[in-house]
């Protein structure tokens, strides 16, 4: 056979899950184990049976319930990562809480409103360009895309007042309204746009960065 | 009920509250995509930040408590402790991240500190391995493999086996036989690679060896630990305690089943220089544990009940189901101090960690919670007993079993529904040496099957740069076949139960054999047998 590393872990799922599967005919409720390698063949299975990719992740949802399980197990089994070989090859399948979610997580929506922080001032942008822009939190928002309009100066030292990791998205022709917050610390800007690399309080910082901005077409300086 | 911030371990009814928390908040630093942890953002563009940072984790340490908070590691070192980010733009930074710091992600995970087993025979090399998937990080040893031998004598194998360890990403301090009337074998194996004492009966746990082996203990600075004499040949319990002579010792698997004074030796428990330790077979007691003992014991100490005579007769006096269930009530009261495994000897070094806490549930589904916040303080006292207790009893506690700042960053990551079962990751010196990963051939790192295993630390001469060789000082300089950095054993002969941190109690134990009844103070001490184990059943394939 000659069989890879990656053939024979599928052994080992395979062996795992038939384990889980004579106990189960035995009337016997899964641990933790036992539960990912069953739902992780049979996913597999349904790729090899020739399922397309939304029918075999569905599939992962619909092989355990809370009732085939340990007490615990449900929470125990949050994330299962697995990879099915497809007719267009191997596809990782990603499933969220699979006993205790019916169906795959939806992308949700675009245009949520996030939650700002408070104290926020608010700055309009303007995206003038022809690509989205998305901006985030810690990124200082005088020295975004110079195609995006705004009054820099009011961004001066400002990052966007919104939790770490969320993402603001300005489309193309789209003007938003946000909220920004001074940076705190020792107020160093290194990289970012390139337009301040210093220190943001240092005399004259602020008027040379605004040059700087003015010479490379930077929309709002 | 527990606090709203209170995180569950695994299938137990322990929990976990942070005490102070510095990782969440509108500066918290997030890898990843679009996320803060970006040169000049959540990451200063100069040097001076630490080589690795463990973010975000929630920190169980049985000296810095149950924080949230993030861990600085320069050099293999904890060099700090507290908000990680940039304090260019970022105020409170106490973890300065870089360009050059490498981030390991522990938001939602509990960070505790690498687990101890200060009682390990290596009958095997596989006991390492088994050893790091259950987030052991320094194993104080015994034997060469499957050698009778109950120490690590003699300095061929000694020499033998530091050239071994060099392949393998653990801490090691190995004991040496002092089971000798006479020093001159003991102190020519410990200066050789020695970092401690053992005494066992099996191969001799008289009044001349006990005398013999603390005077040596006492001339190097290191540790005894002994398994008294179970037959009450030359011995009884009272005198093995006159022979120590109020000087410190270790003494092993302190319930009895595992060997020693029968059936008394938990009298031993309590005393204010007697430091001891459980093994994991009987700790919680449970229904099984005294059956399986008759077969184990049999099993491992060469015995034939039923064809030799005595040897029945003998194993009925070691086995005492009665003695297992006082046990795990001194554990919870602190009057146990450590909990180790008897690695292949009568024990399992993958359950140390794991036992330690299914005790802590046990006793707490028995006797109720401790005030709060949450379960913190009886989850202390119990992860003590597997980190920082048996690194003071050995002399190793300048160097490991805390994450307190100067130690080795030797750390487990865990995620809070696998705890003590399956760990994410075993840093050693900071550096990733075992953990969970998926198929290699895998898009992601996680693509089942999922197991737990090497990483990059624990190849090729990786475990050199992360690892330590303990030494006792007359060894320290000893030509050795090891690349390791070597460490001193120290501050082993001064200590009492007072240094046995969260675990401090002292008193009366006594044993009543014909009532079948254990006290302490006066007070039955008496466990039911575990009706539900945590950290098991729901997960094991078995």
């Amino acid at each position: 056979m000659r069989l890879l590393p990656r053939e024979q872990n599928r052994l080992q799922v395979f062996a795992a899950a038939e384990l889980a599967r004579r106990r189960r005919a035995r009337g016997l409720l899964l641990s933790q184990a036992e539960a990912v390698a069953l739902i992780s063949d049979e996913v597999m299975e349904a790729a090899r049976d020739g399922l397309d990719y939304a029918a075999v992740e569905q599939r992962g949802y619909e092989i355990l319930h809370p009732a085939d399980v340990l007490e615990d197990v449900p929470r125990l089994v949050g994330r299962i990562e697995l990879e099915a070989l497809f007719a267009d090859g191997h596809r990782l399948i990603v499933l969220h809480d699979p006993i205790t979610n019916g169906r795959p997580l939806s992308l949700g929506a675009d245009t949520a409103e996030p939650q700002w922080l408070e104290d926020g001032t608010p700055l309009q942008l303007a995206n003038t360009s022809d690509v989205p822009i998305a901006l985030t939190s810690h990124f200082h928002v005088f020295e975004v895309n110079r195609r995006l309009k705004l009054d820099r100066r009011a961004a001066w030292g400002m990052r966007l007042a919104v939790a770490p990791g969320v993402k603001v998205v300005i489309e193309p022709g789209e003007t938003r309204e946000v909220r920004v917050v001074p940076f705190g610390g020792a107020r160093i800007v290194r990289g970012h746009g390139g337009l301040v690399d210093g220190p943001l309080d240092a005399p004259g910082a602020l008027d040379a960065a605004m040059a700087r901005a003015r010479e490379r077409g930077y929309e709002g300086a | 009920m527990p606090d709203a911030a209170a995180v569950r371990l695994g299938d137990s009814d322990l929990w976990v509250a942070p005490e102070s928390d510095d990782v969440s908040g509108p500066d918290e630093i997030i890898a990843g995509w679009g996320n803060t942890m970006r040169d000049g953002l959540g990451v200063r563009a100069e040097r001076a930040g630490v080589d690795v940072a463990v973010v975000g984790g929630l920190v169980l340490d049985p000296v810095l408590g149950v924080r949230a908070t993030s861990i600085g590691i320069s050099d293999g070192r904890i060099v700090c402790l507290g908000r990680a980010g940039n304090p260019d733009t970022m105020d409170g930074i106490g973890v300065v991240l870089d360009t050059g710091t490498a981030v390991y992600d522990a938001r939602g995970l509990v960070v505790t500190p690498g687990g101890i087993d200060c009682h390990v025979h290596l009958l095997s090399p596989q006991v390492c391995d088994a050893a790091l998937a259950a987030g052991l990080t320094t194993l104080v040893t015994q034997d060469f493999g499957p050698v009778w031998n109950l120490g690590t004598n003699p300095s061929e194998a000694e020499a033998m086996m530091w050239a071994a360890f060099d392949a393998i990403p653990v801490n090691v301090a190995m004991l040496v036989r002092a089971s000798s009337a006479l020093p001159g074998p003991v102190e020519h194996a410990l200066a050789r690679g020695g970092a401690g004492l053992k005494i066992h009966e099996d191969v001799g746990a008289g009044p001349e060896q006990i005398r013999c082996a603390l005077d040596i203990a006492d001339r190097h600075d290191v540790q005894l630990a002994i398994h008294t004499d179970g037959l009450n040949e030359a011995l009884s319990l009272e005198d093995t305690y006159a022979a120590f002579a109020g000087r410190t010792v270790h003494a092993y698997h302190i319930e009895g089943a595992g060997g020693g004074h029968a059936p008394n030796l938990l009298e031993l428990a309590g005393r204010d220089r007697v430091l001891t330790s459980s093994t994991t077979p009987t700790v919680p007691f449970g229904a099984g544990a005294e059956a399986e003992h008759l077969a184990m014991t049999a099993a491992v100490h060469v015995l034939e009940p039923g064809a030799r005579v005595g040897d029945a007769e003998i194993l009925r006096h070691r086995v005492r189901g009665w003695t297992m269930a006082a046990e795990s009530m001194l554990h919870d009261l602190g009057v146990i101090h450590m909990l180790s495994s008897d690695s292949q000897g009568m024990g399992r070094i993958g359950e140390v960690v794991r036992r330690a806490f299914q005790c802590a549930d046990a006793i707490k589904a028995q006797d109720g919670a401790e005030p709060g916040p949450a379960d913190n303080e009886r989850v202390l006292r119990y992860l003590a007993k597997v980190t920082i207790n048996p690194a003071i009893t050995h002399g190793l506690a300048a160097d490991v079993g805390s994450l307190e700042v100067g130690k080795l960053a030797d750390l487990v990551l865990w995620a809070p529904e696998l705890f003590a079962v399956r760990p994410e990751l075993i840093l050693k010196a900071g550096m990733p040496a075992w953990g969970s990963s998926g198929d290699g051939d895998g898009s992601t790192m996680m693509a089942e099957p999922v197991t737990v295993g090497p990483q990059f630390a624990a190849i090729g001469s990786a475990p050199v740069q992360t690892s330590l060789a303990f030494l006792a000082g007359a060894s320290l300089e000893a030509a050795l076949p090891t690349r390791r950095r070597r460490a001193r054993v120290q501050c082993c002969r001064d200590l009492t139960a007072a240094d046995m941190v969260r675990n401090t109690r002292t008193g009366t134990v006594s044993v009543d054999a014909a009532a079948r009844e254990v006290h302490l103070d006066g007070e039955r001490m008496r466990a039911r047998p575990v009706e539900r184990l945590a950290f098991s059943g729901s997960y094991l394939l078995g």
